[in-house]
């Protein structure tokens, strides 16, 4: 028998590149995108979904009687890793109301990045209690503002109870190389992650 | 004095279009259990900071804030603007090349459906296919900026940031092209489960140590 000539099933260019997923969380001005910015191969870009605050599910919003309706924006990088891998960054929307939009940010993530500006520690309370919840692996970027020092980073860890499990690194948003560092150790974390559940 | 009938029907109206623009964004997405998490602490947040008021600001026009800005607003917004969305099963796809007329009448571009066939993450890249660019010219105009810009590889977000449509548009938007044998889907990290695999991880991390 044979075989018929390979249809045009799969044509298009480079139909075998993959794409991956971060996500980039954190308080308002912490400097998502920022650091989304810092290592992103183009200017952030930004989407925008509309969404009803009736589907919330916010005890508060559900007591609104008439549906509001809200534009929420999040912004977006890319990052070329192979010639057949594409990395993207998503930052998510800084207001806390709308953190039931993430669900579709983290489908499918590595893992995220939490930004925590230490003047303002109680900022990413929900984005850590979402990625606890949802099990999905982070870090905690303290995004250094004022020039931290480093001998802070276990204070933080102590005033906002964060697992010893978790790594807790300082970073620069503005520096692309330290926000390759701080990706590089999300991944890192992410993969132990794996590999521990895996071994259970 | 403070409202006419104007305001009265446009709010009527403003939440229908948000209705069916949550339905392609997020709702159709929706799992079915809803959480609570982080309750206590959005109470702990906003009894800490009474500067954040409670309730939202009054709603701003942005159905024509985002009609302002897109191209295909008329054609596209228009015809889901009254009555109800349903929430369709998956269809079959259409058959892959329909000759002439079929595959470039300028149906709205969704036809009320909310989702297509093809499971589309916001980062899952598509890339025009041999089929679309062949039939380039014949194409509906959406889907034609569509297949522009899909030469190469981008994402879902892509298409939406690049094109000012919001997300849940272009997530129909390409699942129709996809059915249509214009667009190819391809895999993302966690295509193949519901999690990243290790190999696909170790392969970042080394991509992210070459950068
Ligand atoms: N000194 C210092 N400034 C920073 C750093 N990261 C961000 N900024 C500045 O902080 C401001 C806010 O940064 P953004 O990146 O816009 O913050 P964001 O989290 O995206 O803000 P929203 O999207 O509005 O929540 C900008 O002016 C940045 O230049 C940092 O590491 N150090
Ligand atoms: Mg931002």
């Amino acid at each position: 028998m044979t075989r018929p000539p390979q249809p045009a099933a799969r044509p298009g260019p480079s139909p075998t590149t993959i794409s991956a997923k971060i996500v980039v969380a954190g308080g308002f001005g912490v400097g998502k995108t920022t650091f989304v910015g810092s290592v992103s191969e183009i200017d952030p870009l930004t989407t925008e979904a509309v969404m009803t605050e009736a589907s919330a599910g916010h005890d508060d919003l559900s007591a609104t009687p008439n549906k509001k309706t809200t534009t929420v924006a999040m912004d977006f990088g890319r990052v070329s890793l192979d010639s057949d891998l594409i990395l993207y960054l998503f930052g998510t929307p800084g207001q806390h109301r709308f953190w039931f939009m993430w669900d579709d940010l983290v489908r499918g993530a590595i893992g995220a990045v939490v930004l925590v500006d230490t003047r303002r520690l109680a900022d990413c309370f929900s984005a850590i209690d979402f990625f606890e919840d949802r099990g999905l692996p982070y870090v905690v970027g303290l995004n250094a503002f004022d020039g931290l020092q480093q001998h802070r980073v276990e204070d933080v860890r102590e005033a906002m109870s964060i697992d010893p499990s978790i790594p807790i690194v300082t970073c620069d948003a503005r520096h692309r190389e330290s926000t390759k560092q701080t990706l590089i150790a999300l991944v890192q974390h992410a993969m132990a992650a794996r590999m521990a559940a895996g071994a259970r | 004095m403070t409202s006419g009938p104007d305001d009265a029907s446009r709010r009527q109206q403003e939440p229908t279009f948000a209705d069916v623009m949550n339905g392609f964004s997020l709702d159709a997405k929706r799992p079915r259990k809803r959480r609570l998490w982080g309750r206590k602490r959005d109470e702990e947040e906003q009894a800490g900071s009474p500067a954040a008021p409670p309730t939202p600001p009054p709603f701003p026009a942005t159905s024509s804030a985002h009609t302002g800005d897109t191209g295909f607003a008329g054609s596209g917004y228009g015809g889901y603007a009254t009555g109800p969305i349903e929430p369709v099963r998956d269809e079959p796809v259409l058959p892959a090349a329909p000759s002439g007329a079929a595959a470039v009448r300028p149906y709205a571009w969704t036809r009320g459906r909310t989702k297509s066939g093809f499971d589309l993450a916001i980062e899952t890249l598509v890339s025009t296919s041999r089929q679309g660019r062949e039939q380039l010219g014949l194409l509906q105009m959406e889907h034609r900026s569509v297949a522009d810009l899909c030469d190469q590889p981008r994402s879902v977000a892509e298409v939406a940031a690049l094109l000012s449509i919001p997300l849940g548009v272009a997530r129909v938007l390409l699942g129709d092209m996809a059915g249509l044998g214009v667009v190819t889907v391809h895999q993302t990290a966690s295509s193949t489960g519901k999690e990243p695999d290790l190999a696909l991880m170790e392969r970042v991390l080394s991509g992210l140590r070459r950068l």
